[in-house]
């Protein structure tokens, strides 16, 4: 254990090397004489702040739990949540992201070539270890997505829970699929259509590597980002509720949080007061005592379900290897073939940069198509396990919600309770316990 | 009875006070901030559409893709070396300015909007919060009948089936509109089929035309039923003919029925097939490569062109290259199988060296470079894949001639010439066989093989005899013969075995002994002479610059028996086939034949 805790400690501390700068194709020479000045390769960024931002992002979690958890201050969280938003989003661009790290991750596991950086996988491993004991504290304070949307969140309305418990399944999706793309290489989906990047790169004092050029080459993306903003100002986190990859990771970890914050410091009385307070439908409801009389329905629908779910398993996979061809064209070298064949057959008419690319490195046209075809059927094999996934994630949704469960107070929902703090003020246990019971919610 | 109400209190009057003091400081609040959000909004507004209206500016102002900056460099290409093309230059270098300062200001801009928009963000947010906290009241406590009807997980049920099926509806319409067909494999059932067929034999490669000056590059006919009448102006014996699009010294080469020439300027390139049958243009191919179009056009003698290299074919594949250095390769129908770009070329003339195909490779000689610092390397190319098979350096300057691929008493020989060293190498994997030093200058005449020697020459140097069966650096001393007059400069030689013929571009022409090198004749001729002669039988078909091609026999002295006028200018030499001879002029392809058979 200690030898592999000194391992650990020099890989960190490790500093990567400088690339060498060379011409991947050869340079053109000019009859004018003219040479063109040598590669200068700018040294690479200080490993420090790199390091700097694990240790910020330990710091966060660490204070977001306590906040949550301990202090119960959702005053304090707004502020660590606008710190975060400032330091992980507008000064470090949205990137590195726990999020995004997902990608890394699993193109470290399917790409042996593929080295990793410690930092992405420090950005991934942390928050889940913090869930598994707090909660998603992270959610609440830490990531810059999530702060974004909570800080415009002005006037949120609740949206119908039956409709949170369908578009949540959107996230499992999207996280299936961006494995998918990530482990063959095709795209980082999750970074190349991150709605807030193009906000948090709009004013350039982001480091220099991350700045981008406000309104060039991201004009979708901002698009995008100023579309989830303003739809942010009536539905709160949008993009946290439904779409997040990582958040869908998290709310099963959350599930087996070992602390999670409470509604209430106390015994909950069920004043119902909070029973509107939470924006995400993330507070369950206590059961009533009225008996069921449908409960045999109920026994045979979970039944069917239980029946249903190697039915969706095998139909998600048979789908899913269809879907492999199509998703295949979003891989670089797929269109690079594509486009290539199309040439060849003269079916179209000159030629674009992404076949120039290939016919300057003049390689056979056999080897890139069947490079191409290789990436084909890792897609499809890839595309088949997606299918799967996500007739899994129907499936037990739709048992989950199936089965009757017995609560008698108002709690948080382990799994998308993102820890905010925004129910304490509700809580009469609470306002006394703060003596702030006289004064209005704390909420900003 | 009477009911006494409650008598309002000091302390009631005090706490109602403080109540409307709260209420009015509540609403001045609210008011405040509600303000702070409308103002800000607007502003938020107002940036973003103004920052937008600015992007959407300068999308059509990118400097990479200024239409004017094309126009004036493509101008600028065309002008002629002096004072227009620099003054030319001076406004393009001061336009370039104006559109980077451009870019720059703007990005300036976008980058203060950024800023200005961020903080009316914040403004709108905090404002907007505060007003909306000021508006939001505890709830009370609901009796049982006042709660909402739960929504039950009935409806969530039916929320993820719907879900489902969208998600089953987006992954059909993603494989309506991203699917079908999309094969790696190559192009068509012929393109394999073609690319697995054993390269032909040598028997077979002798019935055609393959290659510059026919199978092994002496210029030799299989056939003796070759026309030595025609007139291209009248039409006599003239089979057909047909227009080359683009221009090109590069000589026909024939394979069954299919004819290949290649054409180019300094920005386009093309490989055509011709039909024997009629001339009809079966197929024309452009070639280009990416490194090829990124290099300036170069620079090149008029008489060599861009397209110089005869094309070479084995019957399965046909190849072409071009004076910057692309190179492409097609299958008999057309279907490009693979392009390379071997250029620049570091030759003063401008590439000219023709292609061989030796079994499943290609054999291209790059020689190019100076003395001091030769660049030349004979490469190998696998005619399947476009991959490198193998690649010898060779110590040579540029030069301008063609190997020639022979079969000698001890084994196939790649023959080539360069100043100073005639080497030979296997053509099977590119290892050196022999070499000796008699050359000199810019050498452009190929050499030529007959019954084991080898004879290569270059004005300046020597004619020389060279036993092809010996092996390493062969001496002075182990040459044949060598002899010094009459040596051509562009012209390739003849040899039949028994004379050898030169001529040079001025029309001397001389002829030797091939057994001892002894001068058997000289023959004046005033004509300019670029095309290299052909032997049919015991003629040796030799045609001027302006096309009139000289019809003789060797024995004894200069005996002509015919003289046929092309009625064009041609550089090129003649292909000799089944009763026909293909010939390039300037603009066209002859075919000639006996119109009575």
């Amino acid at each position: 254990m200690r030898r592999s805790l000194v391992i650990l400690a020099v890989l960190l501390l490790m500093p990567s090397s400088a690339a060498v700068g060379a011409e991947r194709f050869a340079l053109p020479k000019f009859k004018s004489g003219y040479e063109i000045p040598p590669l200068v390769v700018p040294p690479a960024g200080s490993d420090t702040l790199e390091y700097l931002d694990v240790a910020a992002l330990v710091l966060a979690l660490a204070l977001a739990s306590y906040l949550a958890l301990r202090a119960r201050s959702r005053r304090a969280v707004w502020v660590l949540m606008a710190a975060s938003l400032v330091y992980f989003g507008f000064y470090r661009g949205g990137c590195i992201c726990a999020i995004g790290a997902i990608q890394n991750v699993a193109l470290a596991l399917a790409d042996g070539g593929y080295t990793i950086p410690v930092v992405a996988v420090a950005f991934f491993v942390i928050p889940l270890a913090a869930t598994l004991l707090f909660g998603r504290t992270f959610c609440a304070a830490v990531c810059p997505l999530g702060a974004v949307q909570d800080i415009v969140a002005i006037r949120p309305t609740r949206v119908p829970a039956w409709l949170d418990h369908a578009l949540g399944l959107l996230a499992y999706v999207y996280l299936g699929a961006a494995v998918l793309f990530a482990a063959t290489g095709a795209a980082f989906l999750i970074c190349e259509y991150d709605p807030f990047v193009a906000i948090f790169r709009l004013v350039p004092f982001t480091r220099q590597n991350v700045w981008m050029e406000a309104f060039g080459g991201s004009t979708a993306m901002l698009i995008l980002g100023a579309a989830f903003v303003v739809a942010g100002l009536f539905i709160a986190r949008p993009y946290c509720r439904w779409l997040c990859p990582y958040g869908a990771i998290l709310r099963l970890l959350s599930r087996a949080s070992k602390w999670h914050v409470t509604i209430t410091p106390d015994e909950c009385n069920q004043c119902t007061l909070c029973e509107n307070a939470c924006p995400f439908n993330a507070i369950q409801k206590p059961t009533t005592d009225a008996p069921r009389p449908d409960r045999l329905i109920d026994r045979r629908r979970l039944a069917l379900l239980l029946v249903l779910v190697p039915v969706l398993l095998a139909a998600g996979g048979g789908f899913g290897w269809w879907l492999g061809d199509p998703f295949s064209r979003m891989h670089f070298t797929v269109q690079q073939a594509e486009r290539v064949r199309l040439e060849e057959t003269g079916q179209v008419e000159g030629t674009e940069d992404i076949s120039d690319a290939f016919y300057q490195t003049q390689r056979p046209r056999e080897e890139l198509y069947a490079e191409a075809a290789a990436i084909r059927g890792r897609f499809a094999v890839g595309s088949a396990l997606l299918g799967v996934w996500v007739g899994l994630v129907v499936g037990v949704k739709l048992i989950h919600l199936s089965v009757y469960r017995t609560r008698t107070d108002y709690q948080p929902d382990r799994a998308t309770c993102v820890s905010c703090g925004r129910c304490f003020a509700y809580c009469p246990f609470e306002r006394k316990r703060l003596k702030t019971l006289a004064g209005e919610p704390t909420t900003p | 009875m009477t009911h006494n109400a409650p008598q309002p209190t000091e302390t009631d009057a005090s706490t109602d006070a403080d109540q409307a003091q709260r209420d009015e400081l509540a609403r001045v609040r609210y008011q405040a901030a509600l303000g702070v959000a409308i103002v800000a909004g607007t502003f938020c507004l107002l940036v973003g559409v103004t920052l937008a209206v600015a992007h959407l500016g300068r999308t059509s102002a990118r400097l990479e893709e200024s239409e004017e900056l094309n126009t004036l460099r493509a101008a600028a290409i065309t002008l002629p070396e002096g004072d227009a093309r620099k003054a030319m230059l001076r406004i393009i270098r001061q336009r370039d300015l104006e559109l980077r300062q451009d870019f720059f200001a703007r990005r300036a801009f976008t980058k203060t909007g950024g800023y200005l928009l961020l903080a009316g963000l914040a403004a709108f947010v905090a404002g907007a919060g505060i007003a909306a906290a000021c508006r939001r009241r505890l709830p009370m406590p609901l009796r049982a009948d006042q709660r909402p009807a739960p929504v039950g997980a009935q409806a969530a049920r039916w929320a993820v089936t719907a879900l489902a099926v969208t998600l089953v509806a987006g992954g059909v319409f993603v494989i309506a509109y991203y699917g079908g067909a999309f094969e790696t494999a190559p192009p068509d059932a012929e393109g394999p089929a073609v690319a697995i067929q054993d390269p032909p034999t040598n028997d077979e490669i002798r019935k055609h035309w393959p290659r510059f000056r026919g199978p092994d590059g002496s210029g030799h006919s299989a056939y003796a039923n070759i026309p030595t009448a025609w007139n291209g102006k009248t039409g006599r014996n003239i089979l057909w003919k047909a227009p080359v699009p683009l221009f090109g010294e590069s000589s026909p080469v024939v394979w069954g029925k299919r004819i290949f020439l290649s054409g180019a300027t300094d920005q386009q390139r093309e490989v055509y097939c011709f039909g024997t049958a009629d001339g009809k243009l079966l197929w024309k191919k452009p070639v280009s490569t990416p490194a090829g179009r990124m290099t300036d056009p170069p620079e090149i003698l008029e008489d060599t062109t861009y397209a110089c290299p005869t094309c070479a074919t084995d019957g399965r594949f046909v190849c072409a290259i071009f004076a910057n250095g692309d190179m492409a390769c097609f299958d008999m129908e057309g279907h490009q199988r693979w392009v390379r770009n071997l250029g620049p070329f570091k030759n003063s003339y401008g590439y000219a060296s023709s292609l061989s195909i030796y079994r499943n490779t290609l054999l291209v000689l790059v020689d190019q470079g100076s003395m001091a610092k030769p660049e030349s390397y004979l490469v190998a190319i696998d005619l399947v894949t476009g991959r490198t098979a193998w690649k010898t350096e060779r110590p040579v300057p540029g030069s301008w001639a063609t190997p020639i691929l022979v079969e000698t008493g001890s084994g196939e020989q790649v023959i080539t010439v360069g100043c100073p060293w005639v080497i030979a190498y296997n053509p099977a994997d590119g290892k050196e066989r022999w070499r000796t030093k008699v050359l000199d200058g810019d050498v452009a005449p190929s050499p030529v093989y007959h019954s084991g020697v080898a004879f290569a020459t270059n004005t300046g140097s020597l004619l020389a005899a060279i036993p092809t069966h010996l092996a390493g650096e062969i001496p002075d001393g182990g040459l044949k013969w060598t002899a010094e007059d009459g040596l051509p400069d562009i012209v390739s030689p003849l040899t039949d075995g028994h004379v050898v013929l030169l001529v040079t571009t001025d029309g001397l022409l001389t002829c030797y002994a091939a057994a001892d090198g002894k001068l058997l004749w000289e023959k004046e001729i005033d004509a300019v002479f670029m095309s290299s002669p052909g032997l049919v039988g015991d003629k040796v078909y030799l045609m001027d610059a302006k096309g009139v091609m000289r019809i003789f026999t060797t024995a004894g002295a200069y005996a002509e028996v015919a003289r046929a006028e092309l009625g064009e200018r041609s550089h090129s030499s003649p292909a000799f086939l089944n009763g026909r001879i293909y010939l390039r002029s300037k603009k066209h392809l002859f075919c000639i034949g006996n119109k009575t058979d």
